[in-house]
């Protein structure tokens, strides 16, 4: 074959002197490496162990919330996340596709990540442990799992509002974002010990500083009171689509919050999905015009000034005139109360008869007591976020602002002020501080409690206990029967609010609220109740608040273990007579008639005037039944329109269709479920309209 | 299979040398990838499959007499190129380069075997020379030999494996006798008018890449994070190193990337030192040695040339590799030989070890 034609001398020369380059230019990299390796080792050795012991903190789990029986509301269950090294990950656009569909992200949004020019990116974070495995099992190279706290919260909606919520990396809302300092406590890290230039030693000792874990907090919230809330108004806004619900139950004697909710609200566990509205928490946020409910504040100045006698006269004319300004009392068009006594006064809602006790008591008197109950100031109630409210100034303080602040106008409160008022009315006069926490619990097991907190003694005794027997007469015997609950002793008072939108009235919208509590004779619970604007009903009056009230307090007084009361009181007639409602339109007046009668309404049709009513004027039927009454406006000159039976008793079917010359074809029992045709279409009289009915429990929405 | 005198001859110490290096790699994967997948040693099995099928190959070609390579080598040529053609019609694409064929078991790097394909051809081209290199363009042929697959690697684009073959090419022009102050002509040439042609033909990241590791600073998330990952890597092994699986490790931590592939050596310097460091390098030096040694020995020019072509590869595999993951080389994504995960380049060095010793095996002429 070939021969050697260059010189063998020549070509060893040629081969030692290459294998002399080769040896330099590995010699040359053994130098670089002393260099690194020895020179600079220290240096970049402290390099290291920066990355490392920024990268070591060892993450203290978060405390648990829990109610006042040491049920979990907010626990810290271990999540992984996903991470994904980019450039490990060989099939990029395989791995995105497998990956989508578990993780539930799209897979050019995955694949977008894996593409970008960093060491690791989180896929997702925070994933199950089903999913994890899942992802597991792709065996897809470049994928990591770093285990990582997730927040849940077991029941859901439950006290959303007041909990909040934990974001990716701490509490953003409601107490997980106040206590987040306790919740959280402190990472733990692993460090190095420092020289006397504050320089680590990579040699020296590591430092473990172990991570304290979060408190467990303990509330006063009882879950089931809290539950038994959140069950009747969400029954309430399925019901009536009203705007917004706040329930605030307080125990009286400790200022302890034993559920707090408003409506709408949202899942703590997917927060995102719910409008940004919905997460503060708006019992103590809200503020508006108090109404009626005001009035208590009124009736205890005068009763502790000794101002108001149970049985002095006094005549209510429709209105009242003070300082040369006419202001009406909600009787105008009917000419007033008439003569009646002070104890009527209260129980009718009387606005002349209060602007008569504001004005004995005196308005800077007034003023003093209206702030002693707590408004005008925050209550100091342990979450952030709490409304102060309005009060006059001392400025636009006049005789007329007086007057209107005896009955509950021109001032805004905060549910959790009317709340912590109403506590102090039945407690003995102490004004409570309302709180939430009851207990933080360290790790170690050392436990920091909050204590009741008198803020101030407001009122006497005597004062109490006289404002307890009106109270309780209101349900008895006044507005409030529709919250009366046999057997037990209930005092309350319902409130009409009137929403106040730029400095005005809004017309037609109202927040129907109610305050009570029970038993009279040693209250535990006060309960407060608004319902802001409720789309079905009248306006007016508690005849969406009151029955709330009473469904709750039902379920309240049974769960605490309460027994109906021994004490002999005068029997409320079982049967009331329906007063005749035709004629007349569903104004306040007419819903004061009916609380005070105690029965409940509930329309068809969209005219003004009622029509017809079921049951008729006359009969006598069982307290807080329900009177449909038809408004008009279904009938036109072709024809009729179908109204929305849903919900309604073969009885009230087959009466409100009659009311409209319809026939009825009813099919099982109960309450209707559905009908043929549909509400709204037009059909000619006599057409025959075609009902389901099934047990309400079966009632699918 | 053999003959007696076919084993007397047999360069053992570089088998052997070849194994341990493998052998160090298998250790240095597993405690790169412990963690990466369920399996602790999926990389390892992986790995250690590549190798058996490679030895498996380096047994084959050694039983081949290797004057058939110098027979095929036309061919050898034609396919390699092919293949690169095939590449970069048909080719894989991945993280903006296409230089992989899928075959479903195996993703094919033609770039790699076209480094020892080149230098068997090559060889046959230089021996074919004799020696004849009086005229300053007697080089040129054979810059054209290497040009077209250059330029086919080169549009994968694979900047650092299209340099091996200049390097590759003037070590062995070098050795087939080429005229010192020719080579030397050229180099001046290739640096004033290759150069700039390089740098219009790059494209953005390719030129960022390249000189990011004279200050990695300059863009310390991106392109600069590796080479300070590495760096700190290696400079806090320190002389004796962390130890291998040692937790705490930049390796172990994830700071480094790639750390079983392109950046293997930062993870086994970390773990092993300078000591550690010093010891792989001088495996690599010796194995170069006897490279050399079986060079100078080679019954042919052929023989020589192929086998100056082999250390040349390997040599400036090592500098680019190691250079890079210390920072004085740029990061062009060359494997460290025997070393890094990866199946292409496993078994082109192997094969390339197995034309070694088989040229070392009769390199004394056959006696009847």
């Amino acid at each position: 074959m070939n021969r050697r034609t260059v010189s063998n001398i020549t070509v060893k020369k040629r081969l030692i002197f290459l294998f002399f380059c080769m040896a330099l230019a590995v010699a040359a990299l053994i130098v670089r490496l002393g260099y690194l390796q020895i020179v600079r080792a220290a240096e970049l050795q402290s390099l290291a162990w920066e990355q490392w012991t920024r990268s070591n903190t060892v993450r203290a789990e978060r405390g648990d919330i829990l109610d006042r029986n040491g049920k979990l509301l907010a626990g810290s269950a271990s999540a992984l996340s996903i991470l994904a090294r980019p450039r490990q990950v060989e099939n990029k656009e395989e791995a995105a596709r497998l990956l989508a569909p578990i993780l539930e992200v799209e897979a050019e949004r995955l694949l977008e990540l894996l593409q970008k020019p960093l060491d690791s990116v989180y896929l997702k974070r925070k994933v199950d442990a089903d999913v994890a495995q899942e992802i597991r099992k792709l065996e897809i190279a470049g994928l990591y799992f770093t285990p990582e706290p997730k927040r849940y919260y077991p029941n859901g909606k439950l006290a959303s509002q007041l909990l909040g919520f934990v974001g990716t990396d701490e509490g953003l809302a409601g107490l997980e974002n106040q206590y987040e300092k306790e919740l959280r406590g402190q990472d733990g890290r692993i460090e190095l010990e420092a020289d006397g230039k504050g320089r680590r030693l990579p040699q020296g000792t590591q430092q473990f500083i172990p991570a304290v874990d979060g408190m467990d907090m303990v509330l006063t919230i009882d879950q089931n009171i809290q539950y038994i809330i959140e069950r009747e108004m969400d029954r309430v806004m399925e019901e009536s689509e009203p705007k917004g619900i706040v329930a605030i139950a307080m125990d009286p004697k400790t200022g302890e919050i034993l559920g707090i909710a408003g409506k709408p609200d949202f899942d703590p566990n997917n927060y995102a999905d719910y409008p940004q509205e919905n997460w503060k928490l708006t019992p103590i946020s809200n503020t508006f015009e108090p109404g009626s409910t005001f009035k208590l504040v009124t009736l205890a100045a005068a009763l502790e000034e000794g101002h108001f006698h149970a049985n002095e006269g006094f005549f209510c004319k429709g209105y009242s005139v003070v300082a040369g300004t006419t202001i009406g009392c909600w009787t105008r068009s009917r000419g007033g109360h008439g003569a009646v006594d002070f104890t009527k006064v209260v129980l009718g809602s009387c606005n002349p008869g209060f602007i008569e006790l504001g004005n004995r008591i005196g308005a800077d008197k007034l003023m003093e007591y209206v702030k002693a109950f707590g408004f005008g100031q925050k209550t100091g109630i342990d979450v952030i976020g709490e409304g102060t409210g309005i009060l006059f100034s001392p400025e636009q303080y006049g005789p007329v602002e007086a007057a209107t602040t005896a009955f509950g106008q021109g001032v805004s409160v905060t549910p959790i002020q009317q709340a912590a008022a109403v506590c102090a009315m039945v407690n003995g006069g102490y004004l409570m501080k309302p709180y939430v926490v009851k207990e933080l619990r360290d790790s170690d097991g050392n436990v920091t409690k909050n204590e009741p907190q008198v803020v101030r003694r407001v009122i006497s005794e005597a004062t109490c206990e006289e404002i307890k027997r009106i109270m309780e007469l209101v349900v008895r015997e006044g507005s409030g029967k529709n919250a009366y609950l046999e057997g037990y002793r209930i005092g309350g008072k319902t409130g009409t609010a009137q929403k106040v939108a730029g400095g005005r009235y809004i017309d037609g919208e109202n927040i129907l609220s109610f305050i009570g509590f029970a038993p009279v004779e040693d209250p535990r619970i006060v309960l407060y109740i608004a319902v802001d604007a409720p789309q079905t009903g009248p306006q007016w009056g508690s005849q969406v608040s009151a029955p709330m009230f009473r469904r709750m307090m039902e379920s309240i007084l049974k769960y605490m273990n309460i027994p109906p009361s021994t004490t002999p009181t005068e029997i409320v007639p079982e049967l009331v007579e329906v007063p005749d409602l035709t004629g007349r339109t569903l104004d306040e007046e007419t819903s004061n008639l009916l609380d005070t009668a105690g029965l409940l309404v509930r329309y068809v049709g969209e005219g003004g005037t009622i029509l017809n009513q079921t049951p008729k004027a006359g009969a006598k039927v069982p307290l807080q039944t329900t009177v449909l009454v038809y408004l008009g406006g279904m009938e036109t000159d072709d024809g009729v329109i179908v109204p929305d039976l849903s919900g309604k008793t073969m009885r009230e079917a087959t009466e409100v269709l009659g009311w409209l010359g319809l026939r009825i074809n009813g099919s099982g029992s109960g309450v209707a479920v559905s009908q043929n045709p549909e509400p709204g279409t037009k059909v000619a009289k006599n057409s025959i309209v075609y009902v389901e009915f099934a047990a309400p429990g079966e009632v699918e929405r | 299979m053999f003959e007696r005198r076919l084993w007397r001859n047999f360069d053992w110490l570089l088998l052997i040398n070849v194994l341990a290096i493998v052998g160090i790699s298998l250790i240095i994967i597993a405690s790169t990838t412990i963690n990466a997948t369920s399996d602790p040693l999926f990389y390892v099995k992986r790995q250690a499959v590549r190798f058996a099928v490679g030895f498996f190959l380096m047994l084959i070609i050694v039983s081949i007499d290797y004057t058939y390579f110098y027979r095929f080598a036309p061919y050898i040529y034609l396919a390699n190129v092919a293949l690169l053609l095939l590449v970069l019609f048909a080719g894989k694409d991945s993280g903006g380069a296409q230089r992989w064929i899928d075959l479903k078991v195996f993703e094919l790097q033609p770039s790699e075997f076209a480094k020892l394909g080149i230098i068997i051809s090559l060889a046959r081209h230089l021996a074919a020379q004799e020696g004849n290199f009086e005229s300053f363009f007697s080089s040129l042929p054979a810059f054209l030999h290497v040009a077209v697959p250059m330029v086919l690697i080169f549009k994968q684009p694979d900047l650092g494996t299209s340099l091996v073959f200049i390097v590759i090419l003037f070590g062995m022009l070098f050795m087939a006798g080429a005229n010192f102050k020719h080579l030397l002509t050229y180099i001046f040439i290739g640096i004033v008018v290759g150069f700039p042609l390089l740098w219009f033909n790059m494209k953005d990241y390719q030129r960022m890449r390249l000189f990011i590791f004279l200050d990695p600073y300059k863009d310390p998330l991106n392109d600069g994070y590796q080479i300070i990952q590495s760096l700190i890597a290696v400079g806090s092994g320190g002389i004796h190193g962390k130890g291998l699986f040692a937790q705490g490790t930049q390796n172990y931590l994830g700071f480094l990337l790639e750390q079983h592939t392109d950046f293997i050596f930062s993870a086994f310097a970390e773990g092993t030192g300078f000591v550690g460091s010093v010891i792989l390098l001088v495996l690599f030096m010796f194995l170069i040695l006897r490279i050399i040694r079986i060079a100078s020995q080679a019954k042919d020019s052929f023989g020589m040339l192929v086998c100056i072509g082999v250390a040349t590869m390997m040599t400036f595999h090592v500098l680019v590799n190691v250079g890079m993951t210390i920072g004085i080389m740029p990061v062009t994504g060359m494997p460290l030989p025997f070393m890094s995960y990866g199946g292409s380049s496993l078994l082109m060095n192997m094969m390339a070890i197995g034309v070694v010793l088989n040229i070392g095996m009769r390199r004394q002429k056959l006696m009847f």
